[in-house]
């Protein structure tokens, strides 16, 4: 039997702003444990987000560089699960109506010219892991990511090596 | 509609409720009782209609970037329930 | 005596210095010590700190400084996050809870000079109808110790119905700040949705929650909503349209005002007696000028059921927060993660917020969340469409606050449905994101009975001027409870 290598990818690129998605705590790195936590970034009760217009505005670049559509109206939404560094219970992300419709990378590997399809691309904030372990038996937790702004960018499956995907992801 | 022992069991653990066996008969009873109330929403058909989400026609403002926020991580952490060298604790986390 | 005036007779005794803030709030403290064991409206009392700010006010007055509420006690419901001060949201997952910030509303009424008295009593993070299901026991209804004071602000009503802070804020979601105010026979005013900032305002449904102002009279309420009002940055459902000066266009003539009456608010679910009370109250409108139709709400009997969707999915995900790991009520020695979950959140959540996260769990879980959240928001256009088109045809909508006058304690204690459908003519504001004033008009056997006012997006001046001319014209608002 032929097996065929098909590849999409889900790149989460974290935004260079300077402050979070949701809030005015700094993004920036190798600060103590918590000392860029802000009252929304701890999901303290009766705080609220405000959106950061630079992330904002980098994912419209990013779609206008990949030629993308954008659509005139695009949704945040909540994704609700318990994880102890996700400090409000959910992640505000995208899901229906995300920022950058569907485009294309070009991308030069071995001297050819490839076209990978973006099948989107959403603004969410970043719930990634932030633990440290060992504290007598117990983690310790850093909220120092959550709220980080990300740009979830979902390829077409058009991939077809290890080496493409590489070259795309440059 | 109904509510049984084992919906009750599964929606407590998505929302991280424990329910013991004793509450879980009337918790099951006063959930359905609820449910055909919320049934009523039957009555009309709404195949037309946009859902509205929020009752002001309103866009998302946008916020300039820039940092707000300064440390005040002995404020915030002198509510929390267990800290050390300025990390929040929990029971170890097993991936 | 002090504790019957209005803030603008306060506030003129203030400044003729007739008396100093501080008498005015050890004159409401005191009451307080003597009335609230038995009504039980107050979850925390601040008296250092009441004293401190009334000393602080009457510095301000003397230095010609003072606005209409500066050294004016007040108190605030405890969903609004205060500084260094216990706030509980009625729950035990918040009973260990010194909230490190400000609510917007809180520094707003502050910078206005207003002296907090303390934290009121309300039912568990805002869910209810009968303030029952607080942590901290129930409050009692200061015309009748029997019943109910009516929720989820059910503390804020019965402090002003039994005189003791000058006024109150509190929140409405579903009915909160209207139907209290009906039982305890006292004026609230829940904004358009948008009007008043929810920085520092407990969540319970993000989409319907709002907070104002509850008051003696519709003088009072206008003045502390004019502190309340405004745009906030921390908040981005907050309105930027200009806020205008409520107390100006208070005694504007209502000389052909257009009023509605909902057929559907008529019904036979509706009480004899409130429905009496209620249409004598129109007949005073009437002979003020107005002139009253009857429209219809088609989708009144959908309200309920779809509330009683979105308010518990909004709250499933609001409250899923309350974990043990930053703030709030932590179980003992937690084995492992989940049980660190399971226990916090279970010790920590009284009944009916309990049902409430389970519904809104359900119905945002995989496989029913078109059958029922998104049917939900279908309906909740279809309410905001009848609302429109009423508008099209009259100036404000009226009705009663609530299909009867306060129950017995207990009464709906076992049977959350019964207490749902109560809410029957106020959650349909909150769908809409509408304004709406709940004013006292007659008593049906000794218990207060509030006439529902409803107008269009940010017509709160509006709101006011109708009530306050109601308010010229009887005395019902005047009138106080036995025994306080």
């Amino acid at each position: 039997m032929h097996w065929e290598t098909v590849i999409g990818l889900e790149i989460h690129a974290q935004l260079a702003t300077k402050s979070k998605i949701f809030s005015g705590a700094s993004t920036a790195y190798g600060a103590e444990p918590n000392t860029q936590a802000c009252l929304v970034s701890l999901g303290m009760p009766g705080v609220l987000p405000v959106l950061n217009g630079e992330a904002v505005r980098m994912a419209i670049m990013f779609g206008t560089a990949i030629d993308a559509g954008l659509g005139r109206r695009n949704v945040f939404a909540r994704k609700n699960y318990f994880y102890p560094d996700l400090p409000k219970g959910y992640q505000i992300s995208q899901f229906e109506l995300p920022i950058v419709g569907p485009g294309h990378v070009d991308i030069t590997v071995d001297g050819e010219t490839r076209t990978i399809g973006v099948t989107r691309a959403h603004l969410e904030e970043d719930a990634g892991k932030s633990l440290h372990e060992d504290f007598h038996g117990m983690s310790g937790i850093d909220l120092i990511r959550p709220g980080t702004p990300l740009l979830e960018i979902v390829s077409e499956p058009d991939m077809r090596s290890a080496k493409v995907a590489v070259a795309y992801a440059r | 509609m109904s509510f049984d022992q084992s919906d009750v069991e599964k929606i407590a653990h998505l929302a991280r409720l424990a329910v013991p066996d004793e509450e879980a008969k009337k918790l099951s009873g006063d959930l359905s009782r609820i449910l055909d109330l919320v049934a009523q929403m039957e009555q009309v058909d709404t195949s037309a209609v946009e859902p509205m989400a929020h009752p002001l026609h309103m866009t998302q403002r946008l916020r300039e970037d820039r940092v707000t926020e300064e440390n005040r991580r002995e404020l915030y952490q002198s509510i929390a329930p267990a800290t050390e060298n300025g990390l929040y604790l929990v029971p170890k986390v097993i991936e | 005596m002090m504790h019957e005036k209005t803030i603008s007779e306060l506030a003129a005794g203030l400044q003729a210095r007739e008396f100093t803030s501080v008498e005015l709030t050890q004159h409401f403290l005191d009451r307080i010590g003597r009335l609230d064991k038995e009504l039980n409206s107050f979850i925390t009392i601040t008296p250092e700190l009441a004293l401190e700010e009334a000393r602080a006010a009457d510095a301000r007055i003397a230095a010609g400084d003072a606005g209409p509420l500066t050294g004016i006690p007040i108190a605030h419901k405890d969903i609004y996050c205060t500084h260094g001060v216990k706030t509980s949201c009625g729950s035990r997952m918040l009973d260990n809870f010194t909230a490190p910030y400000d609510a917007h509303v809180v520094s707003c009424l502050r910078d206005a000079g207003a002296v907090m008295l303390g934290k009121t009593n309300m039912d568990e993070f805002a869910m209810g109808s009968t303030n029952e299901s607080s942590f901290y026991g129930p409050v009692k209804n200061p015309w009748n110790r029997d019943r109910v004071p009516g929720g989820s602000s059910g503390g804020s009503a019965a402090a002003v119905a039994a005189r003791l802070c000058a006024a109150a804020t509190g929140t409405d979601t579903g009915g909160s700040i209207r139907q209290p105010a009906s039982h305890c026979g006292i004026t609230g005013l829940k904004p358009t949705y948008g009007r008043v900032s929810r920085y520092g305002m407990i969540a319970y449904a993000s989409s319907l929650d709002q907070g104002g102002p509850m008051a003696k009279t519709a003088e009072d309420a206008a003045i502390l909503l004019q502190a309340m009002a405004g745009f906030d940055t921390r908040d981005s459902t907050c309105s930027e349209s200009p806020v205008p000066d409520y107390s100006a266009t208070l005694n504007d003539s209502i000389e052909g005002l257009k009023i509605g009456l909902p057929a559907e608010y008529f019904d036979a679910g509706l009480d004899d007696g409130v429905r009496r009370s209620v249409e004598e109250a129109v007949e005073l409108y009437r002979s003020l000028g107005a002139e009253v139709r009857e429209i219809s709400l088609p989708n009144t009997r959908l309200a309920v059921a779809s509330y009683y969707v979105v308010a518990p999915a909004e709250c499933s995900s609001n409250l899923s927060r309350y974990d043990g790991v930053r703030f709030g009520h932590r179980c003992e020695d937690p084995k492992d993660l989940e049980d660190l979950y399971n226990r916090s959140r279970s010790e920590g959540f009284g009944a009916e917020v309990k049902r409430r996260i389970m519904i809104g769990t359900y119905v945002l879980s995989a496989g029913y969340y078109d059958a029922f959240y998104l049917k939900a928001q279908k309906i909740r256009h279809l309410i905001s469409d009848d609302f429109r088109k009423a508008f099209t045809e009259v100036d404000v909508i009226m009705g009663p606050a609530s299909p009867t006058t306060a129950v017995a304690l207990g009464e709906m204690a076992d049977d959350p449905v019964s207490m749902y459908l109560s809410d029957i003519y106020t959650v349909m504001t909150n769908m809409a994101g509408l304004p709406g004033i709940s004013i006292p008009v007659a008593p049906v056997e000794g218990l207060p009975v509030g006439l529902q006012i409803t107008g269009n997006y940010f017509d709160e001046a509006r709101l006011l001027n109708i009530a306050h001319r109601f308010q010229q014209n009887s005395d019902w608002h005047k009138t106080m409870p036995e025994g306080v």
